[in-house]
């Protein structure tokens, strides 16, 4: 027995290191039409999120005030 | 007031946990409703605006009035934010009502066309699609149960453009309604928990005592701050998992509007189950609800866009698998298209068992249907051919002889004893006059008995119709319009199936087309030809739970519908490999739901979602891992086709797939995947 959903939030059955190792593989050897695939950032991004996500933002939501007034700061010095 | 807390809390179950501990203190709780008891799929709640206008738009449309769904959305925001302008002149909360600025809106666009009803219309489906996007919190509701039971007044407080006579409704659907004394909107008197204004209306029309009153929300300043300077005790819940979870469905839907790839992606991220929805389910549910349940979606969706381009009247569903198909329709088309600008539809008994005989009646047997009745490894002489199409073999034994055959002469070079110069006599014998005059002769009763069933079904009241199917060759609809084109009011055919090998050429004409969606020959696609490794599971996992049709019967009184038996051996067999997909459909049925209000939301068609469908094609057929074929391998499959004639072993060599290997060779066997899709590729570019 198995649920839908993992607790990282992914696919059961199809997670995304597996679509990510698909899609490193079709750069090689092209196995279908992808239409331009995860891209390598996003897709090392979504990685990371769903493997670390769980306990990052756990940690990042108590700093939350702290962190906006930073992106604020930040996006003003952009 | 002082000596009342505001406590943040990070975790859900710490907060319900103070609750319950204080309880005792507090007779009146109150909650706020969005991001608090009730959570959104979606990370952005202005997401769910946009299936409205563009329904608005489709409304729109339907009266002659042409604008762009985005224009609609431009116009209903402005409307609103001079609303809000309007309201802050005399408020200090700058607060909206949804029946205010959306009439006006309608109004706008409709102009002289502007009905009552259309503010009702556009309202039902906003709320329709709010409640689909809208999860409960298990843990909340949970205490919510017991704060009722313990005899709290429990009351929601929310501060948004919708009244609460509509807020009541989303907190029914979520199953919340018969737990809370009321629901309090900002939108009815445009006094907000931002402000604090609601506490202090609330606390005078209630008659609360603010000593003892919690309120519990999501919001520092609305939920935490106001309610603390009123003198309620308050509680925030700053949920990191919450965070990370809209975290990653943001970027999933960010990323898909410049990567195509990740709009399938998207769409089943949103289908994802939340809260207690996430519950244990069997291997092939997951597979049905995670891999065949949103592509199957997704044909249907096509389907139905094709019948609104085309003008299409009627949808015929080609049993068996079109039962699936027409559930999958009836779930996800309200939401869809809820301008209701789409076909009838219809469950078809049709097979080619008992089309084949019916599509003789008027041009006799052609080449191309002897073919098709050859195909199939176990068939092997004129037995089976008198068996598909339902002919007399005694009263046919003399035009055989005349053209130097028998019963029991070998047409199939896969069998021993095949002569060429049998399928030259062969192709005679279909040129014989006299023989296809004794066939047509034979077929005729079949063929007035189909003939008055479709009449039955307004089959021929139609000028364009689409036939739905599984694939692979189009033989139904082959067999079926060869039975009826001889009639002037056939209507044409549209024929949409879910992958179309075309093995045997379709004779496509202006009357009788037929598109593959998912995979299509003529098309070609790499990724998608990978469900060409198990066409049988997808058969298995949409065939409707009730045997075949074998033949169209006349009878006294009109005509019957004759069904296989289903108690013998094969019968039986059936019914324990339906049994053992029965999962497996209730997760694309269960998908289906979710699909609709995904696909609704986000915007997209099946050429948004194919590289995501490619992906998973390719991802899960070509390279399943060993778990998932054996889980999901058919267990038996029934082809009324097939003879028993047992074809060479050397003329099978090689033909055995991927999905036929045992559990050994998946696990053990080296680079047996790669290998296999290599002469997959070989085959797919050869042929």
């Amino acid at each position: 027995m198995r649920r839908l959903r993992t607790d990282d939030f992914d696919l059961d059955g199809n997670r995304f290191f597996r679509v990510l190792k698909f899609n490193l593989v079709d750069k090689l050897l092209p196995i279908g039409n992808f239409r331009a695939g995860t891209g390598l950032k996003p897709g090392l991004v979504l990685l990371f999120l769903h493997w670390f996500g769980r306990p990052l933002f756990k940690v990042l939501i108590r700093y939350e005030p702290h962190l906006h007034r930073l992106y604020l700061k930040l996006g003003r010095s952009k | 007031m002082i000596g009342v807390a505001s406590e943040t809390f990070h975790s859900l179950g710490k907060l319900i946990s103070w609750g319950r501990s204080h309880a005792s203190e507090f007779q009146t709780i109150s909650f706020d409703l969005f991001d608090t008891l009730l959570i959104r799929r979606i990370h952005d709640p202005d997401q769910v605006k946009l299936p409205v206008a563009r329904y608005i738009s489709s409304l729109a449309k339907q009266k002659g009035i042409s604008r762009s769904w985005r224009w609609v959305q431009n116009l209903r925001d402005e409307v609103e934010q001079n609303q809000r302008r309007e309201t802050g002149k005399t408020c200090a909360d700058h607060e909206a009502c949804y029946p205010g600025f959306m009439e006006e809106t309608l109004k706008r666009i409709f102009g002289a066309h502007y009905e009552e009803r259309l503010l009702d219309q556009v309202t039902r489906y906003e709320l329709d699609m709010e409640s689909r996007m809208l999860v409960p919190r298990k843990l909340l509701a949970e205490w919510l149960e017991e704060l009722k039971e313990s005899g709290k007044r429990v009351i929601i407080i929310s501060d948004v453009y919708l009244p609460a006579s509509h807020l009541r409704i989303l907190v029914g659907n979520a199953g919340l309604l018969h737990l809370v004394e009321t629901v309090i909107s900002s939108a009815d008197t445009f006094r907000a928990k931002a402000s604090g204004e609601a506490f202090r209306l609330i606390q005078e029309q209630f008659d609360i005592d603010t000593s003892s009153w919690l309120h519990v929300g999501d919001n520092p300043i609305s939920d935490g701050l106001r309610p603390q300077e009123f003198g309620i005790t308050s509680l925030v819940i700053k949920d990191g998992v919450e965070k990370f979870r809209k975290a990653l469905i943001k970027r999933y839907v960010n990323y898909s509007k410049g990567r195509p790839f990740y709009r399938g992606r998207a769409l089943q991220q949103l289908m994802l189950p939340l809260e207690d929805e996430n519950v244990e389910r069997d291997d092939l549910y997951v597979e049905g609800y995670n891999f065949i349940g949103p592509m199957v979606g997704a044909f249907v969706q096509h389907v139905a866009e094709e019948s609104r381009r085309l003008g299409l009247t009627k949808v015929f569903f080609f049993s068996r698998e079109g039962y699936t198909f027409k559930k999958v329709w009836e779930q996800c088309m309200p939401i869809l298209f809820p301008d209701g600008d789409l076909p009838e539809v219809e469950y078809l008994y049709v097979s080619r068992m008992a089309l084949a005989g019916a599509a003789c009646a008027h041009e006799g047997l052609t080449r191309t249907s002897a073919s098709i009745a050859m195909l199939p490894p176990g068939n092997k002489n004129f037995h089976d051919i008198c068996r598909i199409f339902q002919l007399d073999q005694e009263r046919l034994a003399p035009h055989l002889q005349r053209h130097k055959l028998s019963a029991d002469t070998c047409l199939s070079p896969l069998h021993e004893g095949y002569d060429q110069k049998h399928s030259v006599r062969l192709m005679e014998l279909l040129e014989d006059e006299i023989f296809q005059q004794e066939v047509r002769f034979q077929t005729a009763a079949a063929n007035h008995a189909l003939i008055s069933y479709l009449t039955d079904l307004g089959f021929f009241n139609h000028e364009q119709i689409a036939a739905v199917d599984i694939g692979w060759l189009g033989t139904i609809q082959r067999f079926l319009f060869n039975a009826v084109k001889h009639r002037s009011d056939c209507p044409r055919i549209h024929g949409y199936v879910f992958g179309a090998t075309r093995g045997i050429p379709f004779d496509e004409t202006l009357k009788n087309s037929l598109e593959g969606v998912m995979y299509d020959r003529h098309r070609f696609d790499l990724a998608a030809s990978s469900i060409l490794y198990a066409r049988d599971v997808f058969e298995e996992a949409c065939r409707a739970p009730h045997p075949t049709i074998e033949k169209y019967q006349l009878t006294e009184d009109g005509y019957e519908l004759k069904f296989r038996t289903s108690k013998d051996a094969t019968g039986m067999a059936e019914q324990e490999q339906d049994r053992f997909f029965s999962t497996l459909q209730q997760g694309i049925f269960d998908a289906a739901r979710a699909y609709g209000a995904a696909s609704a939301l986000l915007g997209y068609r099946i050429e948004d979602y194919r590289p995501w469908f490619n992906y998973l094609l390719t991802a899960k057929l070509a390279f399943p891992k060993t778990r998932e074929v054996l889980a999901i391998r058919h267990r038996h499959h029934l082809d009324d086709f097939h003879g028993t004639g047992k074809p060479m072993k050397e003329k099978l060599k090689g033909q055995e797939s991927l999905w036929d290997q045992s559990g050994f060779s998946l696990r053990f066997s080296p680079f047996l995947r790669s290998r296999m899709f290599w002469k997959h590729i070989r085959t797919v570019i050869k042929s």
